[in-house]
């Protein structure tokens, strides 16, 4: 057996340009030779393994983690879908599960969507507690007293060893847990293409028997990380001027609800946006004026550009909650 | 009903759930190969690779232990591109029947080896990532944006021969380099 000649037979195959002459000759070779079958099979985990490796690689480009040599590759040489999310869906998380993944193969056109991960908190290093105002730059949370936990007898972590426990903020009916994202160094949608932010969090309650409320929403602007404040802060959601875009999602559990609840609000990010603002906020439906701690985990941003498309859904029907 | 060959229903459990996502995740490589394979397109082998997923995770849940998760997986897969092919309307690729059986064969003789090919792809992707960024480019090129090799000779201004050669002994180094790295002996 050539290897050289079998790897051009192989090649021509997966580009379906074998000629008849190179189809009987790959098929003798298979037939009567057990090396030839094997490479095929290494030949496809090669393909595989290659084209989950340049996913990583764009990624890391995009977050410029190349340059830092840090690697957001997970062990088993692939980084779309990670053991974690595949532990979760698991446990149970079905929708939330490969959500990138799925909704990406089924609304965008092949190979050209691109989807890079921005964040991913399961409060397993965060520093806490966090400050109570709202954050004065990218990338930490703020705006709710709170510490990372353990799990207790009465949650477990959605993720990992840790959760974060929000206690509630006095003077307001919900408790707020806030974070900015800059976009700025993010990749710029071409002409016909659009720019969203996927975001997951989910929510526990530290009491039970109460009706929760839960709620997520994201917002792009115009301004600067370290301007946003401005636009945010003392403003009702209506009334949030200088919002790019913007999206809520709200959960009202029932007495009998336990469980973590997951919420997903996706957001267009336009190419003039420089921030997003993420808040999670937790409270009581229909009793303001009691209070109690709730807990949040994996709390995920993910980017995604792709082009224009007539099956694009529309973005409500991409926000979802989930109740597990 | 997928088809379940070998297999056999008992209560659920998280631990033999767990332990079939596990080796769910080993054979992944294997799994994935072969579903590009089966179907010759990557956006629909990544679709039927998430069905296949959801089938899979479904019927663990509902207790049903896989004894060959690769041959299920497979099973699977062509009853979810077959579904796909006729729910999108698209023309199922028509491959020589003799060479469909040989191709079978080739991964059903690996369903022996899942973990030797788990630990196969992942030294593959570090072989991959010690790549020159020509090299890289070559990859991501073919593989992830599925330019054929005539597109990508064009787009770089090179002989349609040469980057057939370049590419045929990427794949050839990087299967070495593999094999290199599964043969030397593991450090304490």
């Amino acid at each position: 057996m050539n290897p050289q000649k079998l790897e051009h037979l192989l090649m021509a195959w997966e580009e379906n340009s074998l000629s008849p002459e190179e189809l009987a000759e790959l098929k003798t070779l298979l037939a009567t030779e057990p090396r030839a079958r094997r490479r095929l099979v290494e030949a496809g985990v090669l393909r595989s393994v290659a084209e989950a490796r340049g996913r990583t690689w764009n990624a890391m480009e995009w977050s410029g983690q190349r340059s830092s040599g840090e690697r957001r590759a997970n062990a088993s040489g692939f980084g779309w879908i990670s053991w974690r999310s595949l532990m979760t869906a698991a446990a149970g998380i079905v929708v939330g599960l490969l959500c990138a993944s799925m909704a990406t193969a089924y609304i965008a056109a092949p190979l050209a969507r691109r989807s890079i991960p921005l964040f991913q908190d399961g409060f397993e290093n965060s520093p806490a507690p966090w400050t109570s105002e709202f954050p004065g730059r990218a990338g930490v949370w703020g705006g709710a007293e709170g510490a990372v936990v353990s799990g207790n007898d009465r949650a477990q972590p959605l993720e990992g060893r840790h959760m974060a426990r929000l206690e509630p903020s006095p003077g307001t009916t919900l408790t707020y847990l806030e974070r900015i994202v800059d976009v700025r160094s993010l990749p710029l949608p071409g002409s016909k293409e659009w720019r969203e932010v996927a975001v997951t969090a989910s929510f526990h309650a530290a009491e039970p028997g109460l009706r929760n409320r839960y709620t997520l929403r994201v917002a792009a602007f115009g301004a600067e990380p370290e301007r946003v404040r401005e636009s945010w802060v003392g403003r009702e959601w209506r009334q949030i001027e200088g919002a790019l875009s913007m999206t809520k999602r709200s959960l009202s559990t029932r007495e009998d609800s336990d469980g973590w609840q997951t919420l997903t609000a996706v957001v267009e990010v336009p190419r003039e946006a420089q921030s997003l603002v993420i808040s999670l906020a937790t409270g009581l439906f229909e009793h303001p004026e009691r209070k109690t701690a709730h807990f949040i985990d994996g709390v995920e941003a993910t980017l995604s550009i792709a082009p224009y498309s007539p099956k694009t859904p529309s973005r409500s029907k991409r926000n979802a909650q989930t109740i597990h | 009903m997928m088809p379940a060959p070998h297999n056999e229903t008992v209560p659920p459990d998280d631990n033999a759930l767990d332990r079939q996502v596990r080796l769910f995740l080993e054979s992944r490589a294997l799994v994935e190969a072969h579903i590009m394979a089966l179907v010759r397109d990557a956006a629909l082998a990544e679709d039927v690779f998430q069905e296949v997923w959801v089938r899979f995770e479904k019927a663990t849940r509902n207790g049903e232990l896989i004894a060959n998760i690769p041959a299920w997986c497979r099973a699977a897969a062509r009853f979810v591109a077959l579904e796909a092919w006729r729910g999108q309307r698209r023309t199922q690729p028509t491959p020589d029947q003799e060479l469909a059986t040989l191709v079978d064969r080739a991964y059903e003789e690996q369903d022996e080896q899942v973990e030797d090919w788990s630990r196969h792809a992942k030294v593959l992707g570090e072989c991959m990532d010690a790549l020159p960024p020509r090299s890289r480019e070559l990859l991501e090129r073919r593989y992830r944006q599925g330019e054929p090799v005539a597109v990508i000779a064009a787009r770089l201004q090179q002989s349609l021969g040469s980057v057939k050669t370049a590419l045929c002994r990427l794949r050839q180094a990087l299967s070495e380099c593999a094999h290199k790295k599964l043969n030397q002996p593991e450090v304490a």
